[in-house]
């Protein structure tokens, strides 16, 4: 018989822990935080202005590192959820860009920065998560990167590059948002299109391109393949979903557009494939995937099928795509630009 | 019957067991039915009756001797479990808690002693801690909250001196109150449904969860403002009556303690990474700059890519090893960690040299934030040139660009190579 754990009394101070002076008195778990993130700071060679000076450890009030607007959340160190205000995140204009996650024990004085946000990531998870009163739930694992992330995206990107987005208005909004195909050309992917619908670019090298798409895109190969983007889509108890969420589902299926033309910067084809994310599997019976160019409609429901393949040539308006299935809401793609 | 009779407590050779003839001959004359009894908690409010009444020492040394079992009993599973990571040590953890020698006198001030009776336990200071560790448990100890054994038990976790030396070894001690504090209803009913075998139903304990936590908030707060402190805080018997009228405050604390050890257990095994096993586990695999891609237009990005980093390598770098550099004379192990680094042995293997613990040498070498730090300098250098230009404008492209660079620095290419980040350590340490 084997002799049962004993129950944990310790925790193993996490990676990237910062130990604060003992012996001060903090009045409050931000209060810790920020003195962490001023000691993070200082210990950087490039000069970093976090603001306010004067008010930063008033609960909730948004904090500015380097351009960038900050929500700071704070949990205690062996906590599993965060509890992010939904005030901040009902206007645009109010919205932080990033939202960065402290784990802190008080009774140590030590400050974990679990990982950072951003705005659209967030928004992601806001639309699935449990709220309790005014507060959103967010799990700690789902911050990711520690202040090393924090660090890399301050320091990297233009301001402008993270949009400030509300929580109602998000979805809808990056829903009427129009996708260039012509961007996937130069290797850039609508950062939102990415992260709300886990859209990845794929390699379109030679040998990529002949081991992995060609046999799923038949003639393509002859059709001047020009970019490929991927979404995994999956069913989670009956859900469509997409991203990551449905890389965990046991029926996955993937949505690959490829864009086509022969002039190499400027796209005037765009080839849909539905197929099962295993070569040869079935796609679940009665999904149902639409697609639509000004008056030209595609519709198909599954049944007993393993690929579905729509073509779009030419055309300057934009193109709408959705999936559906049975008791799931619709999962519908921001319009696609081809020409433009 | 030996627990009140037999001590433990911290000789120069280690954790050692006495019996102590006063505690035995008073148990004998004044207490004979206690030879054929288990410890109890019955027993223990007569002795500590009886102590108070009398004001006498020998019951309290009965008392003393029945503390420093559970205590003992901690600091070995306590030992046991983190000491192949942590490099703790028991003599040095049982400093704090088995200080009592069993002497029937107690160290009032600096030239004063005095019996070791209950009002004078009691008259002690309050803002400090009373020693030995015992005189602290037994002073304030309330009957009405718990059994003995476990409020010595809940005394250590809250011991600041203990806390600091667990802390120097990587290790934070979370007391119960703070982990119910932090945990969510879904955790706790996890927990619940896997570790608790009890009349109340998961969804009453799950609704005592739920009433404790606005209520610790008040009354924490109101604690920090009376004593400054943050740690040490726990629940009286207005906080459990609030907490349930309807219930016996004790039983109200039993069944919180009840829940924490659940979410304990629950996150005993569970994957709180901690330094050592993200060691253990090694880094993500290597994402090298070019894989397949060759031909003049790489080697001419390779080239600026190298230069960057190389730039950023000396600004970062040199300042931050004329730092350690002051430390060498002082303690030469660090100075052989760096030479090991440089030379290219793993962590593991530099511990061993050193003959540190694992988490000591990667504490010194910080490579994690080393090559974090340079690797974004070199990729602020790098957004300025065409092929680059997307790291301003996407946080995946600004996300890999950086991870490339740090893997580059940190990860050898093939086995054998020396990563940039340790040749230019091994430089440095070979200058003059």
């Amino acid at each position: 018989m084997t002799e049962p754990l004993a129950p944990l009394e310790l925790l193993s101070m996490p990676l990237g822990a910062v130990e604060l002076p003992v012996g001060l008195q903090w009045n409050s778990q931000r209060s810790l935080a920020i003195a962490a993130l001023k000691e993070v700071l200082a210990g950087q060679k490039a000069l970093l202005p976090l603001g306010p000076t004067i008010g930063a450890e008033e609960e909730g009030r948004l904090l500015s590192l380097n351009r960038f607007a900050l929500q700071l959340i704070t949990a205690g160190v062996a906590a599993d959820q965060f509890a992010v205000d939904k005030g901040t995140w009902m206007q645009e204009a109010t919205a932080p860009q990033l939202l960065l996650a402290a784990q802190v024990d008080e009774e140590n004085d030590v400050v974990v920065f679990s990982g950072v946000l951003t705005g659209s990531e967030f928004i992601s998870l806001a639309r699935k998560a449990k709220t309790s009163g005014e507060n959103i739930l967010v799990d700690t694992n789902e911050f990711k990167g520690g202040v090393e992330r924090l660090l890399t995206l301050v320091q990297l990107l233009e301001p402008a590059a993270l949009p400030r987005f509300a929580l109602d208005t998000a979805v809808t909004n990056v829903q009427r948002k129009v996708v260039k195909i012509a961007d996937w050309i130069n290797g850039q992917l609508d950062e939102v299109f990415s992260q709300l619908y886990g859209a990845q670019l794929q390699p379109l090298s030679d040998g990529a391109f002949r081991t992995s798409v060609a046999s799923r895109f038949e003639n393509a190969a002859n059709q001047n393949a020009l970019a490929l983007v991927s979404i995994p889509l999956g069913l989670a108890n009956g859900k469509l979903v997409s991203g990551l969420e449905a890389e965990a589902c046991i029926e996955r299926f993937v949505l690959q557009m490829l864009a086509t033309g022969s002039n190499p910067s400027n796209p005037d084809g765009l080839m849909l494939q539905l197929t099962a994310s295993i070569d040869g599997d079935l796609l679940p019976n009665d999904l149902c995937i639409s697609a639509s160019q000004g008056k030209h409609n595609q519709q198909q429901i599954v049944e007993n099928k393993n690929i579905i393949e729509f073509n779009f040539s030419g055309g300057l308006e934009l193109i709408n795509v959705s999936l559906g299935f049975p008791g799931s809401s619709d999962l519908v793609l921001p319009p696609l630009q081809l020409r433009g | 019957m030996s627990h009140y009779q037999e001590l433990l407590f911290l000789s120069l050779q280690g954790i050692r067991s006495k019996v102590l003839a006063s505690a035995s001959g008073f148990i004998s004359c004044s207490h004979p039915a206690y030879l054929d009894l288990e410890p109890s908690q019955n027993i223990d409010l007569e002795l500590l009756t009886e102590a108070k009444r009398t004001d006498t020492a020998l019951p309290l040394l009965c008392l003393r001797c029945r503390i420093s079992h559970p205590l003992d009993a901690w600091l070995k599973a306590t030992f046991r479990a983190h000491h192949e990571n942590h490099g703790i040590e028991l003599n040095a953890m049982a400093s704090y808690a088995l200080d009592d020698q069993g002497a029937l006198t107690i160290r009032c001030s600096k030239e004063s002693t005095a019996d070791f009776t209950y009002s004078v336990i009691n008259s002690l200071p309050k803002g400090g801690l009373a020693r030995p560790f015992s005189a602290e448990i037994l002073r304030s100890f309330d009957p009405a909250l718990c059994g003995l054994p476990h409020w010595a038990r809940l005394k250590i976790q809250s011991n600041n001196e203990l806390k600091a030396y667990f802390k120097q070894h990587g290790l934070l001690l979370i007391s119960d109150w703070a982990l119910l504090r932090n945990s969510s209803p879904r955790r706790v009913q996890q927990a619940c449904q896997a570790h608790i075998r009890s009349s109340s139903t998961i969804e009453s304990l799950i609704a005592l969860h739920s009433r404790f936590m606005p209520l610790y908030d008040m009354a924490k707060q109101e604690f920090k403002a009376i004593t400054g402190k943050s740690s040490g805080w726990q629940p009286g018997l207005e906080f459990l009556d609030q907490l349930d009228p309807a219930q016996d405050p004790f039983d109200t604390k039993e069944l919180l303690l009840a829940i924490a050890k659940a979410i304990r257990q629950l996150l005993t095994g569970s994957a709180i990474q901690s330094l050592d096993q993200s060691l253990e586990a090694g880094n993500e695999p290597v994402a090298p700059f070019s894989r397949d891609e060759d031909g003049p237009e790489r080697a001419e990005l390779n080239i600026l890519i190298n230069a960057a980093l190389e730039r950023a390598l000396n600004n970062l770098m040199s300042a931050e090893m004329q730092k350690e550099a002051t430390k060498f004379s002082k303690d030469e192990d660090r100075k052989l960690a760096f030479e090991l680094y440089g030379q290219g042995l793993s962590q593991r293997d530099i511990a061993k040299q050193v003959n540190h613990k694992q988490a000591w040498v990667s504490k010194l070498l910080d490579e994690k934030r080393r090559s974090s730090e340079i690797a974004i300098a070199a990729a602020i250098e790098l957004k300025r040139q065409p092929e680059f230009i997307s790291c301003g404008t996407s946080v995946e492209a600004a996300e890999r660009l950086v991870d490339a660079l740090r893997n580059h620095l940190v990860d050898p290419k093939l086995e054998g190579d020396i990563p940039p980040l340790r040749q230019w350590v091994q430089q440095y340490m070979s200058q003059p």
